[in-house]
């Protein structure tokens, strides 16, 4: 992979096909699982990563014949919003797991005196941020199956993972598939509720948009048990510290006759714009914003051509700005932009 | 679906099932996967919702699942003893010439990347979800998708490089 940008289908063909070079399934393998699944209880959805929040009483006769013909294909009306859940529920781990291991992450205020309520036990009693409890949800070494089923806990504390100026993603995980209330609070006033379910050891995520940089808010999730849990109350201020933003790194790439990626580098999250100037009288040809999403990002890219083509004759200044994030002033006075010369015939 | 059928579904998404878990978390979590996939397979079946067991439902459980075990592992730190066993695995198979040493290069780098970016990765050209599904799944915009996968895709190189 020589080229600085390495492109789709470079990796299409190096990953492509990963899953055709694995060896396939012993023979034995594949029989006694068949053994295992004509004889064995089954498991039930929650069980096989999907949702379910009924009760711990299993979904089915476990003396039944397990390959019994059913009788009718009936569904109870509890069968569909189960499907409902799992979905709801499959949608929120993907909402999720991308997010969790972010290290371009932004420095988060997060006061670190938060209340507590009923804090539960796998809960540093400080309520800091961080405190992972050990789950209690171990693995059989042999059979990989959970030993154990613990009580309804927060196995991850409530922390915050993305944050910006004007929104904010908080996660958690629970020892038990429970369904949750997330209340943002400014002050005593309730801002924002979100109701959801939350899947064993699986990480959720909750997320809050249209927020004021300047105001203090917490954010509070509540498990609907049995037993109810409440979590600490964690702080936070989006407005982060008064860093100066800086570009630390600007340059082009895969140019072609009509387009051009734009890449550079700044040192604090950021949203950015690029803007086209013709060289020859500064006007604007064309403006690329980055995505709302994308702010935490250091690295970016912002292709520009794509919309309306570049003109090979044409001599063009692309100037790139970045508005830092979590600056204090990052409505005003923290951004900063640099530029560098392009044509495309070059 | 009746239990002949059942049985012919399983004969054609084991393998399936199982590279695809195995080629994910290596094969000792992904025999357990594969297992956990079909023993829910075989549940609902039980429970008269046969009709939902489609090769689809199957391998949306197994991605499910090994999401789930990507996040597992990395919480409880398990990241770097996973790639060790992988690469042990991993050179067993390529001298058995049933794995190319590219291909092992190429697991063993996306073993090292932060899980974000690896998980991209798999999704978007193993998985080939296009970048609307990618943004779908992970909850963000599909701008803000294809730069996370820009990035993922430096890190890769980096790492497959310094390798090489």
């Amino acid at each position: 992979m020589p080229d600085e940008h390495p492109t789709d289908d470079e990796f299409f063909d190096l990953l492509a096909g990963i899953d055709d070079a694995i060896p396939g399934p012993s023979d034995e393998f594949a029989t006694v699982l068949l053994d295992e699944l004509r004889t064995s209880s089954p498991v039930r959805v929650a069980d096989a990563g999907l949702f379910s929040i009924e009760s711990a009483e299993p979904a089915h006769d476990l003396d039944a014949p397990l390959f019994e013909q059913p009788e009718a294909h009936g569904q109870s009306s509890s069968r569909w919003w189960l499907v409902a859940a799992a979905v709801t529920a499959i949608a929120l781990i993907g909402a999720s797991f991308f997010f969790l291991t972010d290290s371009g992450g932004p420095a988060v205020i997060a006061t670190g005196d938060t209340t507590s309520q009923d804090l539960p036990d796998d809960t540093a009693a400080d309520g800091t941020l961080g405190s992972v409890a050990e789950t209690d949800d171990e693995t059989d070494d042999e059979t990989g199956n959970d030993t154990s089923r613990s009580a309804l806990a927060f196995t991850a504390p409530l922390g915050f993972t993305q944050v910006s100026t004007n929104d904010l993603e908080a996660v958690f995980t629970t020892s038990q598939d429970t369904v949750f209330n997330a209340t943002l609070r400014s002050g005593d006033q309730i801002i924002d509720t979100q109701s959801a379910s939350s899947i064993a050891d699986a990480t959720t995520s909750v997320q809050f948009g249209g927020l004021d940089a300047t105001t203090l808010y917490s954010l509070e999730v509540t498990l609907i048990g049995p037993p109810v849990l409440v979590s600490p109350r964690l702080e936070i201020r989006t407005a982060g510290d008064d860093t100066p933003v800086e570009i630390t790194s600007l340059g082009l790439a895969a140019v072609t006759a009509s387009t051009a990626l734009v890449t550079f580098e700044t040192n604090l999250c950021a949203s950015t714009s690029v803007v086209v100037l013709d060289a020859r009288d500064q006007r604007e040809v064309q403006r690329v914003m980055s995505e709302r999403d994308d702010v935490c990002a250091h690295d970016h890219e912002l292709a520009i051509g794509t919309g309306t083509p570049l003109d090979p004759a044409t001599d063009y200044v692309v100037l790139v700005e970045a508005t830092a994030s979590m600056g204090e002033n990052s409505n005003s006075s923290n951004v900063t932009s640099e530029s560098i010369s392009l044509r495309t015939d070059q | 679906m009746n239990i002949d059928e059942f049985e012919r579904l399983y004969a054609k998404m084991l393998p399936v099932v199982y590279r695809y878990a195995t080629a994910r978390v290596g094969r000792s979590e992904g025999e357990e996967i594969t297992s956990d996939v079909f023993h829910a397979a075989a549940g609902l079946f039980q429970d008269g919702r046969s009709d939902e067991v489609t090769p689809a439902w199957l391998m949306a459980v197994a991605r499910n699942k090994v999401i789930d075990r990507w996040r597992r592992n990395e919480r409880r730190g398990r990241i770097a003893s996973m790639t060790a066993t992988r690469a042990g695995q991993l050179v067993t198979e390529s001298a058995e010439s049933t794995v190319s040493k590219q291909w092992t290069d190429v697991m063993l780098t996306l073993d090292k990347l932060p899980s974000n970016y690896r998980s991209l990765l798999i999704l978007r050209y193993v998985d080939d979800l296009s970048l609307a599904e990618l943004a779908e799944r992970t909850g963000i915009s599909e701008a803000a998708a294809e730069s996370a996968l820009a990035r993922a895709r430096r890190a890769f190189r980096g790492v497959f490089e310094s390798a090489a």
